[in-house]
């Protein structure tokens, strides 16, 4: 494995990891949903097993997350000026910048089609 | 400096809230659920298509409109602000509002709170989480009225429909006209410590969930940390909810851990589920109530 696969391995786990925290789930959990072995959950998100196109689609639907913000392939915040985004708060003004800066970046890891596919191809 | 939008008119409210009231059956309808029962209104968006996420960012809820549409709640907020949020975030999007953030930030600059939409949102959350017939039954069950009830019996009816105690009495006067004004100003000077001092005797300072025997929803949703007072010799199946000690009015229990916990009288003749999520719960509502994973 050449050091920029494993970079991307690297990255790829991260936002596993912090996929699976979105979503509210735990290691254990995820295992017992797809049918895998706890150990195998913790190695994937580690980044020491390579984890197939097949399960990031799974991990994707199951996370609520799109596979190309997962794969590394979509920007990791949102563009406020994106007229794709349509919300409806009524305290958006409200938020400091902080806050505004999170949900842009969560919204940006949120699938947004709902036969996404495994390329990505979303915002 | 921009002109202020004019408040609404008095008929443009009413003709508002008889939208929302129509939508509100409406979306029961297509959710399965019936015109009277207390609804898990995270159920509800989830039958209507609708995705439910909560987060960790000081905010009330925002609905994200698109091919997969989502509420997204903050969990800082208390249980029952939540569930109303949700709601209102529910309103929205079944009557089809989205903005772009530029257009969100121009319309809060002239005003927020005259805003008709947001008047369609919450009279829509009010209707939805508490239709008249239920709100009539859990009265007339138990023998009140609500034009007399004092603020333990509304706090007894709100937690029927899993909503706040100042939400219904705002719903009972401003929504269904079950209370007038007067009386909903006057029940809102009981503090809510006081109230839970009333039901279970004595001061408790987490948030106390009452389910008597008349009660109307077979679950009642609570999270770690939060007290729940059942009907007398009601068992739980599971430590999750730990039994802490009886009262004049119920038996005293804890959310321990989360998970669902059958709740049953020993003759069988009242049960429940309480489904406890951990607190402050980020995550997909759909899995808040997974027993927690020991290995973790």
């Amino acid at each position: 494995m050449t050091e920029s696969e494993g970079n991307r391995r690297s990255d790829i786990a991260g936002r596993l990891r912090e996929a699976r925290k979105l979503a509210g789930l735990s290691q254990g959990h995820v295992a017992q949903m797809l049918g895998l072995h706890r150990p195998s959950v913790t190695e994937i998100e580690s980044g020491n097993r390579r984890v197939s196109t097949d399960e990031i689609v799974k991990l994707a639907e199951l996370y609520d997350v799109s596979v190309a913000w997962l794969v590394g392939d979509a920007p990791d915040k949102v563009d406020q000026s994106d007229p794709r985004l349509e919300l409806a708060a009524r305290e958006l003004t409200k938020l400091k910048g902080d806050d505004l800066d999170r949900l842009l970046k969560l919204l940006a890891a949120m699938r947004t089609d709902k036969s996404e596919p495994a390329d990505g191809g979303d915002r | 400096m921009p002109a202020l939008r004019p408040a609404i008119s008095a008929p443009d409210r009413r003709a508002l809230a008889s939208q929302a009231l129509k939508a509100a059956v409406a979306a029961r309808a297509k959710g399965g659920q019936n015109q009277q029962s207390p609804i898990c209104i995270y159920g509800l968006s989830e039958a209507l298509g609708v995705i439910v996420r909560f987060n960790d960012i000081n905010m009330e809820g925002m609905y994200e409109k698109g091919e997969r549409p989502r509420i997204h709640l903050s969990a800082k907020r208390p249980l029952v602000r939540r569930a109303y949020n949700c709601a209102h975030e529910l309103g929205h999007h079944i009557f089809k509002h989205g903005f772009s953030i530029d257009e969100l930030k121009e319309d809060a600059r002239e005003s927020s709170w005259d805003d008709p939409k947001e008047f369609l949102a919450d009279t829509f959350a009010g209707f939805v989480l508490m239709p008249i017939v239920g709100l009539r039954q859990s009265f007339s069950s138990r023998g009140w009225n609500p034009a007399t009830a004092s603020a333990a019996q509304m706090y007894i009816v709100a937690c029927d429909f899993g909503v706040g105690y100042g939400t219904l009495l705002t719903h009972l006067s401003a929504g269904v006209g079950l209370i007038s004004f007067a009386r909903a100003t006057a029940l809102r000077k009981a503090t809510l410590k006081s109230i839970r001092t009333e039901i279970v005797g004595d001061a408790i300072l987490n948030h106390l969930v009452v389910a008597d025997s008349y009660r109307l929803s077979p679950v009642l949703d609570v999270e770690v940390g939060m007290r729940v007072l059942l009907p007398t010799g009601v068992e739980a199946a599971d430590p999750n909810l730990k039994f802490e000690r009886d009262t004049q009015t119920g038996r005293l229990f804890k959310a321990e851990r989360q998970g669902i916990v059958q709740t049953v009288t020993p003759d069988g003749a009242w049960a429940n589920f309480v489904r406890i999520a951990p607190k402050e719960y980020i995550g997909l509502a759909q899995y808040r109530h997974l027993e927690e994973d020991s290995d973790e």
